[in-house]
């Protein structure tokens, strides 16, 4: 199991992510850069956070249309699991993988802080070793996810909402939605549940003595999958 | 690592299309401020003998942008420093549009909403809404309906959040 961290110009999570996937998880994980456009010898996608591209035009905008992602697209449609955080999830968004956008936050403040997170969805390999709920960082100005009430019925009906934003013991209400996300979504997947995006940081929370290691419960996830090699 | 240890540098000449015709070569509109485009001036000036417009089809470089050559003042008829045209000759004869790029009305605009309140604590008290949008213009050769519309689909606009209009001037 290789995974390939993507880097853009502007990434700032990649160093984390490589550090949590390799030295937390026991993972091989490397940098693709993004100019690159081939995934060849990888199983795995972690697109991390961070402000690519400046955050011109849109989070993620310019990203999205990077020469990786059409591989990221190919690597996505062949079910292999993808997993986009923070920037990285905006990234999705953009790119067409995952539906809806993100906005900016509610009340426009930079939110950067520990939420707890509810895990939402048994459909997906993410999740397989989430069975309770996580207390994880988030760190964005522009995490306020949205979608037409159509979509929204049929990531609900269909399982694919990830994560919601929820009080530490699982209960749902306003006070506790960080960006005034619809319907307190923090995470969602696509429709075969191989590609995931979420705001919260799942690689700033792999190791108990930086408080806890909640975030290696989903990354985890990525051990169980058989490498090609 | 070819350019990994420089992010954003912009270093990476190599040029993949992947959706269509975005560049992510160096930024190259402070390479075209610089020198008057030769064969947008020569198509001027022709024009300007014949009365019509008939552009001359642009020499392109690999990165696909059109190649800009050193020319003297004496290649232009209208006795003007190569320096003085340089400030005001740049797309003065490309066709610009004008691309508005709005947040649909049904979105919550948070940054609008503190506009708003701003406005009223000073004094402009009958303002009920603030909407923030984007105002991005495009200099191009070729600004047909269908062009300016995958332009906007593609990368300026995201559909999903989002409203475009635009105009061609110029």
């Amino acid at each position: 199991m290789k995974v390939a961290v993507i880097r853009f110009p502007g990434s700032n999570c990649d160093q984390d992510a490589l550090h949590a996937l390799r030295d937390q998880i026991g993972l091989g994980a490397d940098y693709v850069w993004h100019a690159d456009t081939s995934l060849a010898g990888f199983d795995a996608v972690f697109i991390p956070g961070g402000f690519s591209y400046g955050d011109y035009l849109r989070c993620g905008a310019v990203a999205s249309r990077a020469p990786i992602m059409g591989a990221v697209q190919e690597f996505a449609t062949a079910g292999k699991p993808v997993i986009g955080v923070c920037n990285g999830f905006q990234v999705l968004t953009e790119a067409g993988l995952l539906p809806g956008a993100l906005l900016l936050n509610e009340k426009e403040r930079f939110v950067c802080k520990d939420v707890s997170l509810r895990p939402e969805s048994r459909n997906s390999l993410w999740l397989s070793g989430v069975d309770k709920v996580l207390r994880i960082p988030i760190a964005h100005g522009e995490g306020r996810y949205t979608c037409d009430p159509e979509t929204l019925k049929i990531l609900n009906e269909e399982g694919r909402i990830a994560f919601r934003y929820c009080s530490p013991s699982g209960e749902l209400g306003s006070a506790w939605n960080p960006n005034g996300s619809l319907d307190h979504i923090a995470g969602i997947l696509n429709e075969k549940g191989n590609v995931l995006g979420m705001m919260p940081h799942p690689e700033r929370a792999c190791n108990a003595s930086f408080g806890n290691a909640d975030g290696a419960l989903i990354l985890k996830a990525l051990t169980l999958v058989n490498s090609r090699a | 690592m070819a350019n990994g240890d420089r992010p954003g540098c912009g270093e990476d000449h190599e040029e993949v299309d992947v959706q269509g015709s975005f560049s992510h070569g160096f930024p190259s509109g402070f390479q075209r401020e610089i020198r008057p485009a030769r064969h947008a001036e020569q198509a001027r000036i022709r024009d300007a003998k014949k009365g019509k417009h008939e552009p001359e089809p642009a020499k392109h470089g690999q990165d696909g942008l059109p190649i800009f050559e050193k020319i003297g003042s004496h290649q232009f008829d209208n006795g003007m420093s190569p320096s003085s045209l340089d400030a005001i000759c740049h797309n003065r004869r490309m066709p610009k549009v004008r691309i508005y790029v709005t947040l649909k009305p049904a979105l919550l605009d948070s940054a609008g909403r503190t506009v708003t309140s701003s406005l009223q604590k000073l004094g402009f008290s009958d303002v009920e809404d603030t909407r923030i949008g984007k105002l991005i213009e495009v200099s191009m050769g070729d600004p047909t309906p269908e062009r300016v519309d995958a332009m906007c689909r593609k990368l300026l606009a995201n559909t999903v959040i989002e409203d475009y209009r635009y105009e061609v001037i110029g």
